[in-house]
């Protein structure tokens, strides 16, 4: 600091000084012995030097809090939007088809969820404490949550760590308020995209029935189907490690990667997805190419949580291709019917096509 | 004339402690740079990004809303910005200093919409009244007692009569710390020392708006 150019200073240029501000307001050691020994050796400025001191002390500033300004809203809106503006051409994501029925949870089911899912947070809490070598945390109550989304809605859900993921419809994710051990895990039923806050210490792990995908500071999107059975991840940024129950099944993932795997056969199966086909979902983009009748029945009754039936087969080379955004039921088999010479009736929650 | 939330908020407990909680038990970004930080977000990171939104969102409402008091207006704004930043995350500049950044893009934004709104460039003089209010506080710190009671009521009145602008800069200069570079770029100054000039010119107000013969201490110190 130069010493010199302070000893003309009148009390405006004092208030006006970046670094004599700084000690006023930061107040470091460092600064208190330069001005310490400044006010030393210029006795005659140091009344000048304290006013300037006070007065900066003293102002104060009314704030305005935020009020009814949501700080979560907010970010919630900031994502979202960001998420359904996005032309990822750096992203991979995966297309699919999961499950094909919404199974309506009446109030008898609900009480069989709540019993699955208190046995979930015991094997969960119990998988933890398996890799802690004491135990500590009987004081340590933790509370899950679920979020559920029907057929209506994509959410985005924050975790207690900063990540968040988005839900797609007909999911739900499981998750703690806090992640009190040395794992952070959620669990999923459906389909989501993980952004995971990085955490080294604190591997994030998601279980999707007995397959287990643990990220380090990643995206990855998670899909698995109760009635095919399977589970799929593809990775989008970043380093995934997949396993399974048993110890001998794993497999590392590099972007772009996906990995399927089919509970029956209990095999991971690794390939490449392609980049047009799975960015559909986060965008409310149903993307048809060249698919065959099986595949069209599957997306439009995981998209629209209808059950489709066939009054007749269509030959062997019929395929479809096509997309829509944000299009409801209706309208897509009304283009469908145009394009692809199909007749249909929809009542209620039944579709049936005649190709 | 709304309500202000006049809860003290002393410059030297402010500005470092608008972290939420949650935020606090993410601890690596700690000992991270303005710049690391920024690098992470650019490059897709988005707990680099809710770290950003959660750290500065009080502090941006709290800098908007001195601006132009109207919180949908200002939320929107909040809200706009980031999403652009977002989605230019690639194309936005390298910053070293977020706070600042941030800042000038809210102010800017702000004084976008309400040109839209009101057909005109700038805020209106009619609006110009109310925000960026400061104050003497004379119970705060008088440990030397260089100040008395009478003189700090002369300088408050001096200071209520400071134009919005003048007080803007008091407060980007003593609230927020920002630098006098900083202060050009967020206040749309060609030069930095613009920003000087504009600080004096507060300071001097005040010394204008002071009655001498009622504080002869004051007229001897300016």
């Amino acid at each position: 600091m130069q010493e010199k150019r302070y000893k003309d200073y009148a009390l405006e240029d004092f208030l006006a000084d970046e670094s004599f501000r700084a000690w006023v307001l930061c107040n470091s050691q460092e600064m208190n012995d330069f001005w310490g020994k400044w006010m030393e050796n210029h006795p005659g400025k140091k009344a000048i030097l304290l006013q300037a001191k006070e007065i900066i002390s003293a102002l104060y500033f009314p704030v305005y809090e935020p009020g009814d300004i949501d700080e979560n809203e907010v970010l919630d809106k900031i994502i979202l939007e960001d998420y359904s503006n996005r032309h990822h051409a750096d992203e991979f994501l995966v297309y699919e088809q999961m499950k094909a029925h919404h199974r309506k949870l009446e109030r008898w089911t609900w009480f069989k969820a709540a019993a699955v899912l208190s046995a979930i947070s015991l094997s969960i809490v119990f998988y933890i404490f398996k890799n802690q070598p004491e135990p500590v945390a009987q004081s340590l109550i933790v509370n899950w949550t679920w979020k559920e989304n029907n057929f209506d809605q994509r959410s985005v859900v924050r975790l207690p760590d900063g990540s968040h993921v988005i839900l797609n419809v007909n999911s739900r994710i499981h998750y703690p308020d806090t992640f009190a051990f040395e794992n952070r895990m959620v669990e999923l039923e459906g389909e989501a995209f993980f952004d995971v806050a990085e955490d080294i210490h604190k591997p994030f792990i998601v279980k999707t029935k007995n397959l287990y995908t643990e990220a380090l500071g990643t995206s990855f999107n998670i899909r698995n189907s109760d009635k095919h059975r399977e589970i799929e991840i593809a990775l989008v940024s970043g380093k995934v490690r997949v396993s399974g129950d048993a110890t001998s099944k794993e497999t590392i993932l590099a972007p772009g990667d996906k990995v399927n795997y089919n509970q029956k056969s209990q095999k991971l199966q690794k390939s490449a997805f392609n980049l047009e086909e799975v960015t559909g979902w986060k965008e409310g983009l149903l993307l048809f190419k060249n698919d065959n009748y099986n595949t069209l029945v599957k997306k439009l009754e995981h998209w629209y949580g209808v059950e489709v039936s066939l009054l007749n087969r269509p030959p062997e080379s019929w395929e479809i291709n096509g997309r829509f955004v944000n299009q409801n039921l209706h309208d897509v088999l009304t283009r469908l019917e145009y394009t692809h010479g199909i007749e249909f009736k929809i009542v209620k929650n039944k579709v049936e096509i005649k190709f | 004339m709304e309500k202000i939330d006049r809860e003290r908020a002393f410059i030297q407990e402010n500005s470092e402690n608008s972290v939420n909680s949650a935020e606090s038990e993410t601890s690596i970004y700690i000992n991270l740079s303005d710049v690391d930080i920024w690098k992470m977000f650019k490059s897709g990171n988005e707990s680099a990004f809710i770290h950003i939104y959660r750290k500065y969102f009080k502090s941006l409402v709290n800098y908007g809303l001195q601006i132009y008091r109207d919180k949908e207006l200002v939320k929107d704004a909040i809200q706009d910005m980031f999403i652009e930043l977002r989605m230019k995350r690639k194309s936005v500049l390298t910053t070293d200093k977020i706070r600042p950044f941030l800042n000038t893009l809210l102010r800017r934004r702000i004084l976008k919409y309400i040109g839209k709104s009101n057909g005109t460039e700038h805020l209106g003089q009619n609006l110009s009244e109310y925000g960026f209010l400061i104050e003497l506080s004379p119970e705060q710190r008088m440990i030397n007692k260089q100040l008395d009671e009478e003189t700090i009521r002369q300088l408050n009145k001096a200071i209520s009569r400071l134009t919005k602008n003048e007080r803007e800069i008091i407060y980007l200069f003593y609230f927020e710390k920002h630098s006098y570079e900083e202060i050009a770029d967020i206040m749309e100054l060609k030069k930095i020392k613009s920003a000087r000039n504009l600080l004096y010119k507060a300071l001097a107000a005040l010394r204008e708006n002071m009655n001498p013969q009622k504080s002869a201490l004051f007229f001897m110190l300016f």
